[in-house]
């Protein structure tokens, strides 16, 4: 058990001592000199995050938020897992509308435009039908991912072993409710000693008042704390990054 | 003392940056970028900082904007446009809004810059419709938060309580931040 009341910080230069493993993190010195608020995952996360797989090497690892499909390539890249991921059917919406919507280069086959831009750029929702995870089966690793499409909250997970899975991602929706419901899930199915990250942690109060997702994930992570570390062996925020990792 | 008005009108003061598109000088109307993040154009504001002497810190730097499209990011950076000098304010989206961005500690030189803060990859368009500085009378305030505020021990470790505090509280003080 961990001390519930602190959260260690690990720099990204020591994470190797951290995860028990010889070769350090070639981190992008670009990155260490940028400030949170610019903040990019596909940029400035992705070297954690693939790092993280290729040092752990999970067999079976849970993702929630699949969107495009971008964290399970990086995931099947990196390590030979299979991959259960999981996405809102119809994408996320807030207020009616949907959350991700964009003109994006790469539009996947069957899509249908929800509109055309001002600048006559088709716009595509892109957490929602043949968006979702179009990445990983254009990479070819569709036939190691299990595509789950559900609200996360109402996954059931009692058909899985509680020591299932060997990793888990947490980043789909960023309300509160919806970090703790996925958290709660993930820590019911990783097995002991298993690796759960969550995606959007930052604890620069300079980025909350701009950064909605990190409000969402460290407000509800700081709230629960004190039951979410009784699950855990190990916790720590990786500096400079937007992600915490976990022992269970 | 009074607010200073900056003058989007004197010479060089406005920087355009790559990608952006000035689709008229006077109001100043710009596209800006579909990429997230990229800067559109900035305000010198050295000068106006230098005639607002002796200027009393915090001190508030507000823009007037009115967002045609997209969502729009305002920060405070050095001349070197990577060092960020003030907490950054909540993006805004399409509508009028005020824009206020605070200098919690004395500086010369300041760049105000708007960016493009949406992920979707299309492009915010805007009208900054003025630029003023003046002292921070907030009824408000202590000293923003940083991180090492939220630290503790050596190694330091994140304090939890501090850290659930801080995120309660900035969700406070954000409300109402623009009109």
């Amino acid at each position: 058990m961990i001390d519930d009341a602190f959260i260690d910080i690990v720099p990204v230069d020591s994470l190797h001592q951290r995860l028990g493993v010889d070769t350090p993190l070639d981190y992008p010195a670009e990155s260490l000199r940028k400030p949170f608020a610019n903040w990019r995952m596909e940029v400035d996360d992705a070297p954690i995050l693939r790092y993280l797989y290729r040092s752990v090497r999970p067999k079976r690892h849970l993702e929630f938020g699949t969107w495009e499909g971008t964290g399970v390539c990086m995931c099947a890249e990196e390590c030979d897992a299979t991959v259960w991921t999981i996405n809102l059917p119809e994408g996320e919406t807030i207020g009616g509308r949907p959350a991700y919507s964009s003109a994006p280069k790469e539009v996947p086959s069957g899509a249908s435009a929800l509109k055309r831009g001002g600048d006559g750029r088709s716009v595509y929702q892109t957490d929602a039908g043949v968006f979702i995870g179009h990445r990983y089966r254009s990479a070819g690793f569709g036939h190691r991912v299990c595509q789950i499409l559900c609200d996360s909250r109402e996954w059931d997970t009692s058909g899985y072993p509680s020591d299932f899975f060997d990793s888990a991602l947490i980043d789909g929706g960023h309300s509160p409710d919806v970090v703790l419901s996925d958290t709660q899930k993930a820590l019911a199915v990783v097995r002991p000693g298993g690796l759960i990250l969550w995606h959007d942690f930052c604890p620069d109060p300079a980025v909350f008042p701009a950064m909605a997702s990190v409000t969402g994930v460290v407000g509800s992570l700081t709230r629960e704390w004190r039951s979410i570390s009784r699950s855990l062996s190990d916790a720590f925020w990786i500096r400079p990054s937007f992600i915490l990792a976990a022992v269970r | 003392m009074k607010p200073i008005h900056v003058s989007l009108s004197t010479p060089g003061i406005i920087r355009k940056h790559a990608g952006c598109i000035v689709e008229s000088e006077s109001p100043l109307t710009v596209q800006s970028s579909p990429d997230q993040w990229h800067y559109a154009v900035s305000v010198a504001l050295g000068d106006a900082i230098a005639a607002s002497q002796p200027l009393v810190f915090p001190a508030k730097v507000s823009a007037s904007v009115n967002v045609r499209s997209g969502e729009l990011g305002c920060l405070l950076v050095a001349d070197d446009f990577t060092t960020i000098l003030a907490r950054v304010p909540p993006s805004v989206p399409a509508g009028h809004h005020t824009v206020d961005v605070v200098l919690e500690t004395s500086v010369d030189v300041a760049n105000l810059v708007f960016r493009n803060v949406a992920s979707d990859n299309r492009p915010s368009v805007f009208t900054v419709e003025s630029i003023s500085i003046s002292p921070d009378s907030g009824d408000r305030r202590e000293r923003s938060l940083d991180l090492d505020d939220l630290l503790v021990g050596n190694p330091p470790r994140l304090d939890v309580a501090k850290l659930h505090d801080a995120v309660i509280n900035v969700g406070r003080r954000s409300s109402g931040s623009t009109q």
